[in-house]
């Protein structure tokens, strides 16, 4: 491997311009975060406090090692739905550390809505033990829901991914021999007392904490029977008589320290040996991304002055260096861990495509990571391409990529857009995390390409029927297209709808690909085998 | 082992290879161990000295017998920059596309690296830049105007070219 050099000139006015305005998107990235992470009415801070509740920031605090990363997934989920009030779902998904080990976090936000399900809040915790069976990772459940939201309850309750995906998944990890562990600091009604019924170990607070199938309005409608919250499902009762529960607490604090013990007495899992040497900070500064990435999405940029500051030392071992020059494929170090790199530089062509689907199947075979930064218009289109076989090349690519056993990671950099996205390991394609950037951009075609083809569409058919459009008629159909396309490309409608992780500041992206490549581990990588390339 | 290649000045290189128990540098072995930070005692043909070094990045900083020395580890992997090709006097479509902008008239006097235009393919804009200091010969395309790969985007001349 050698040293990437750069050739950025961080004086020049263009660099200059490209920082101003992503340090301006980092902050604005920075005040929506900690909105959705911290900013609440006081009077539901008052009323967690006056039920002697902690905020799910402060158990999280109790309950993870002191000064210890916490990877969160999906911070801010749900920004763009529900009136943007529903912050993170009114859910904090995330990877942290206990007595040196990762551990998934599922915990509800019981200052946000009383923590209930939206149709988001569901989709966002049934990734987040998607997670934890991609990753064998143990599980702790925070639990303090109100139960599903009712008026949504069709986008939340019937379909194969909605709420019964989520106890799906807890049984599928309990068969795959992972841990999970529930602590219930509220009330668990319904569909969610499973949680604490279907994990291994269950904590539940004394005189705050419940898990009743119904709660006591229900009961009293159904049957008429009158009892109270604590007689029907509290702690004393489900740790001395039902067994539902294993241990009660007498507080948060005394829970979060019970489930700490807990988990200090599961087996680690053994992780997957992989190429790995001691790790070196990168030698160009990663705040340097701030000014390498052009404001306008159009305008390229050279993807190895991005790798430079992600990667160890800023080596990189680039394979095929001229050939297919418009992706960039090699080897580098994240962190000490060997991974290969796949990151665009241009357009796909046929070289491009088939230097990736041979540079994976290497990556494949030595059992190397692969991580993939985006930047793609897609796959070149014209009469040229197509008889060369753009399509077919494009194919190997992506039926090659789907056939990789080793963990796989995306960044989209820059833009996402048509099959490129699958070419390079878009959300579909099982890839263990997906980050984007605050600027970046995700659709099956650009805004303007849209526009066009929907217009275009539209006067050919009314000219069929003898109807000539003016000038002014062509925009009213085009720019409707236009706005909606836009804001729906937007990074934040994106984790909005959590079609990724999560939105990363472009210096992060380093020690989250190092977390979630570590995170990666615990599960084999199976067995390799690739599907038919049309040759 | 490790085997590192070691430059003062552009035309001396110096091999130096680590092993276990000595230094040799360009084949000759020298004894060596670290005193403190920084500072490092080395035996040659029985005699001793005393250096000090400091590294920023691949330049490393030494003093020596009262001198100051700089030397930069190479990197044998890397090619040198004279294997590069040379820059040619025309511009060629790297892929079919549409010329957004031009950035300077027949005529005029570039040097390299100067931007002459801008084309787009794709959704993706592209600088075409000067390869060469000299003069530009032909501009055939405007604005506006769309092209197919391989078809010339412009041509420079130098002064030694015939008009």
């Amino acid at each position: 491997m050698s040293r990437i050099v750069s050739k950025i000139d961080p004086t020049s006015a263009g660099y200059k311009k490209n920082y101003a305005a992503m340090t301006q998107k980092v902050v604005q990235l920075q005040v929506k975060v900690h909105k959705a992470r911290f900013e609440r009415p006081e009077r539901d801070i008052e009323r967690l406090h006056r039920q002697k509740k902690l905020t799910v920031r402060e158990r999280l605090d109790l309950l993870l090692d002191p000064d210890t990363p916490f990877l969160e997934i999906g911070t801010l989920v749900a920004n763009k739905a529900y009136g943007g009030e529903v912050h993170g779902a009114g859910q904090v998904s995330g990877i942290g550390i206990i007595h040196g080990r990762e551990v998934l976090i599922h915990a509800d936000d019981p200052s946000i809505k009383g923590g209930a399900w939206y149709p988001l809040s569901v989709k966002k915790i049934v990734r987040t033990l998607d997670i934890a069976i991609e990753n064998r990772l143990p599980v702790i459940h925070l639990c303090d829901s109100a139960g599903g939201f009712l008026p949504l309850q069709s986008d939340l309750f019937p379909d194969k991914h909605a709420a019964g995906r989520i106890f799906r998944n807890q049984c599928t990890l309990s068969k795959m021999g992972v841990p999970q562990i529930a602590v219930v600091l509220g009330q668990c009604t319904a569909g969610g007392a499973y949680i604490p019924a279907l994990s291994d170990y269950s904590v539940i607070v004394r005189g705050n904490g419940g898990v009743f199938l119904g709660g006591p309005p229900l009961v009293k409608a159904a049957t008429g029977e009158i009892v109270s919250a604590e007689a029907l499902g509290g702690a004393t009762m489900h740790t001395t008589v039902s067994g539902t529960c294993d241990y009660a607490a007498d507080d948060e604090p005394h829970a979060m320290a019970i489930a700490r013990d807990i988990f200090a007495n599961t087996s680690p899992i053994p992780k997957q040996t992989i190429d790995r040497v001691e790790a070196e900070e990168p030698f160009y500064d990663p705040k340097e991304l701030y000014g390498i990435v052009p404001t306008d999405w159009k305008t390229g940029f050279d993807m190895r002055e991005v790798i430079a500051r992600v990667v160890d030392g800023s080596n990189f071992h680039e394979y095929q260096p001229d050939y297919g020059t418009t992706m960039i494929c090699g080897y580098a170090r994240i962190w000490g861990y060997k991974v290969g790199i796949l990151a665009n530089n241009g357009v796909l062509f046929n070289d491009s495509s088939l230097k990736a689907a041979h540079f994976m199947r290497l990556c494949d075979r030595d059992r190397t990571p692969l991580v993939f930064l985006q930047n793609i218009t897609g796959y070149m289109v014209g009469r040229e391409y197509e008889e060369r076989g753009i399509t077919k090349d494009g194919a190997k690519m992506i039926m090659t990529q789907v056939g990789c056993t080793v963990p796989k990671f995306t960044v989209i950099v820059g833009g996402s857009f048509g099959a490129g996205n699958y070419g390079m390991c878009g959300r579909a394609f099982d890839g263990r995390f997906l980050w984007m950037w605050p600027q970046s951009q995700i659709a099956v075609m650009g805004a303007e390409q849209a526009a066009n083809t929907l217009a275009d569409v539209k006067i050919r058919q009314l000219q069929r029927e003898g109807h000539e459009l003016d000038a002014e008629q062509i925009t009213a159909i085009r720019d409707p297209v236009l706005a909606s396309f836009e804001a729906e490309s937007d990074a934040y409608y994106s984790t909005s709808e959590m079609w990724d992780d999560g939105i990363l500041d472009p210096v992060d992206t380093r020690n989250a690909l190092g977390m979630a490549i570590v995170s990666s581990l615990n599960a084999p990588f199976g067995e390799m085998g690739h599907g038919v390339l049309r040759l | 082992m490790t085997t590192l290649q070691f430059s003062d000045t552009p035309d001396m290189r110096h091999q130096v290879q680590v092993r276990s128990e000595a230094v040799y540098v360009d084949g000759t072995p020298i004894q060596v161990r670290k005193s403190a930070p920084g500072s490092f005692v080395g035996t040659l043909d029985g005699r001793t000295e005393r250096l000090r070094a400091v590294a920023h990045g691949d330049t490393i900083y030494v003093q020596f017998r009262g001198r100051s020395i700089k030397v930069n580890r190479m990197d044998p992997t890397r090619a040198s920059a004279s294997g590069a090709a040379g820059g040619a006097g025309a511009s060629h479509a790297p892929m079919p596309g549409v010329v957004v902008s031009v950035l300077v008239t027949v005529g005029q006097q570039v040097t390299n690296g100067d931007a002459l235009l801008v084309i787009e393919s794709m959704k993706l804009q592209m600088t075409i830049s000067a390869t060469l200091d000299g003069e530009v010969a032909e501009l055939p395309l405007a604005v506006g105007q769309t092209f197919q790969r391989n078809d010339m985007l412009v041509r420079l001349k130098t002064s030694g070219d015939a008009a």
